[in-house]
């Protein structure tokens, strides 16, 4: 992945859970991945197309999910249901919206699909022909994985 | 034989013992220490004498010995390994019979103790600064009853394992080794019937030396891969062989040992090993080199991949001299390391563009501290985080630059992205490896220019 696209990630991340979680954010050693890896629980991807082509995924467990969804509603949710889902999608727009602004401004294009979510137990993400980056997030509530895997338009 | 030699060990809890002891060995002591042999590869122990000596034999091989009928060769430990200790000769050998796939084999060791059960998660990796008998022919060691076994590999001590994968690939070119065929079968030419006492000492005094020499490589080996995850192999065996030589008289005249003690100790030792102007602008004759080698005239789009490019000085480098080789080309280059911090900086490279040489002059453009490169050659580098043993989506690419890359990854991982250099590069491509290693590749054709060592990719088919 070109390293122009490392940064805005993981600022946008950053910024974003501090700016709507009251919680120690703490950014883990960024990693690559290759092939098939597991997938925490919850899975919010977002589709990019433009200059490149990728996607990104917001990952965590369901319980922290459900905490990131109570702290953001500001009250307490019980279950995990269309609230909560709403909530957790509406996070991972702003992140990966925040990072395509700053990319943008770096002049590149990109284009986003509308966020899908995914729940589950057991789930394994593949993308052929491309490592993804991770940026693991240390929260309080537990530990949410942004993971991206773009590549260049040949 | 005492009958208590294969009692069992019972374990505290009994009931599991059974389960959960999945692994025996026979343990005996050399020089008061411990060791183990894996109990499937015993045959049967014996304490007997009166062997018979086989003339102009190793040291180590005491003579034959008459098992029921079997001649079987019978080997001293306490030689082979260089422990002190002498031969018994009025009282009775206590030897181990091992059987190596059809072939049996005695040992002789200072006593047989026992048979010890226990379950193999026990068993822990030996640490690479170990013993004199070297790591390799250790297959674990554990801990028993407050005493610490060393559970000796003896198919690779006595040389019939089946050495696969990285090891043989590793240990084939130094052909070591300590006790190899090789070294058990010294050829006698028909003259050599006839040397002299003169000639034997000194024959076996440059075995000896040879022996030494290569156990202390084989440390080495072992270490480099330890400190520096520097794995010796066919691509830079030649190299390590020089360097080898040079850091023995190196290390002896500074009157320091040879082994490698440290990481400090292990980044020198192959501080030789990397290429001219690693991490820094090629100079202006070494550019030419270069120049000489990469295409030139061409039109339409020349591909290149750059692995391993660290903070990205070699890339521009070779961006340049193929932009000035190909005026008319639409040039692409991918850029990629692993190292996160490195890469991250490649983008926005400064050096000193006073002192740069001519090959660049059109490139360069004043920035903060020092100069930059301008958008004409930094626009055409794609910068990668990536790790070349994942997979990557570059298309097809005419150059392929990888210099001191392979001897970092082991041989599943070399494999691997030799044949994704392979698969990436076009037919006529060419690829340039660092200046100490060498490959053997079907289908790329090694070739040399102005000194530079290339391979150029031919179809076979």
């Amino acid at each position: 992945m070109r390293v122009e696209y490392i940064n805005p990630f993981v600022e946008s991340a950053f910024n974003v859970l501090k700016e709507v979680l009251n919680s120690e954010i703490k950014r883990g050693e960024l990693y690559l991945k290759s092939t098939s890896q597991p997938v925490l629980g919850v899975a919010t991807i977002i589709g990019l197309a433009g200059d490149v082509e990728g996607r990104v995924l917001l990952d965590m467990s369901k319980d922290t999910a459900l905490q990131i969804a109570s702290e953001m509603n500001m009250e307490k949710l019980e279950e995990f249901g269309e609230l909560g889902k709403a909530t957790i999608t509406e996070l991972a727009n702003m992140i990966t919206g925040q990072a395509i602004t700053k990319l943008h401004e770096l002049g590149f294009k990109f284009d986003l699909t509308p966020p899908s979510m995914l729940t589950g137990n057991d789930m394994v993400i593949s993308d052929s022909g491309v490592e993804a980056l991770i940026v693991p997030i240390e929260l309080t509530y537990g530990k949410i994985e942004i993971n991206v895997a773009i590549k260049e338009k040949n | 034989m005492s009958t208590d030699i294969w009692e069992l060990k019972e374990s505290s809890d009994a009931a599991n013992a059974a389960e959960y002891n999945n692994f025996k060995m026979v343990t005996f002591s050399l020089d008061g220490k411990d060791y183990g042999i894996d109990i499937m590869k015993v045959k049967e122990i014996l304490k007997v004498n009166k062997f018979t000596h086989v003339p102009n034999s190793e040291k180590y091989v005491r003579g034959v010995y008459n098992l029921r009928g079997d001649i079987i060769s019978i080997i001293d430990f306490r030689k082979m390994f260089s422990i002190q200790g002498n031969e018994k000769t009025d009282d009775l050998e206590d030897v181990i019979v091992l059987k190596l796939d059809d072939n049996k084999l005695g040992v002789i060791v200072d006593s047989i103790n026992k048979v010890v059960a226990l379950p193999s998660e026990t068993i822990k990796e030996p640490h690479p600064i170990f013993s004199n008998i070297n790591i390799k022919y250790i297959m674990g060691i554990v801990e028993r009853d407050s005493k610490i076994y060393l559970i000796l590999d003896v198919e690779r001590i006595l040389g019939t394992a089946d050495e696969t994968e990285e090891d043989e690939e590793e240990i084939k070119s130094t052909e070591n080794v300590l006790f190899n065929e090789e070294y058990r079968e010294v050829p006698l030419s028909p003259a050599s019937q006839e040397i002299t006492d003169n000639e034997m000492v000194v024959k076996k005094k440059q075995n000896e030396k040879r022996e030494l020499e290569d156990i202390n490589k084989n440390f080495i080996i072992d270490t480099l891969k330890t400190f520096k995850k520097f794995y010796i192999s066919d691509i830079n065996i030649n190299w390590f062989n020089r360097r080898f030589s040079e850091w023995v008289s190196y290390r002896h005249d500074s009157g320091e040992n040879i082994q490698l003690s440290s990481e400090d100790d292990a980044e020198l030792f192959i501080a030789g090993y990397y290429s001219s102007y690693k991490d820094q602008l090629f100079s202006q004759e070494y550019a030419e080199k270069y120049a000489a080698v990469l295409p030139e005239g061409k039109t339409g789009n020349i591909g290149v991949w750059s692995i391993g490019c660290g903070k990205g000085e070699n890339t521009y480098s070779l961006a340049a001299v193929l932009k000035n080789n190909n005026p008319a080309a639409v040039i692409k280059v991918w850029a990629n390391d692993k190292e996160l911090l490195s890469i991250s900086n490649a983008p926005n490279l400064v050096f000193d563009g006073e002192s740069a040489p001519d090959y660049l002059s059109s490139y360069i453009i004043p920035a903060k501290k020092g100069s930059s490169f301008s958008s004409e050659l930094k626009d055409i580098i794609y910068f990668e985080y990536h790790d070349v043993k994942n997979h990557n989506p570059y298309p097809e690419v005419d150059v392929i630059l990888c210099r001191d890359i392979f001897s970092f990854y082991d041989y599943n991982d070399r494999i691997q992205i030799l044949s994704d250099i392979y698969e990436k590069l076009k037919d006529g491509g060419i690829l340039i490896i660092g200046e100490n290693e060498e490959i053997v590749f079907d289908g790329l054709v090694p070739a040399e220019t102005e000194g530079i060592r290339f391979y150029v990719k031919s179809n076979v088919e």
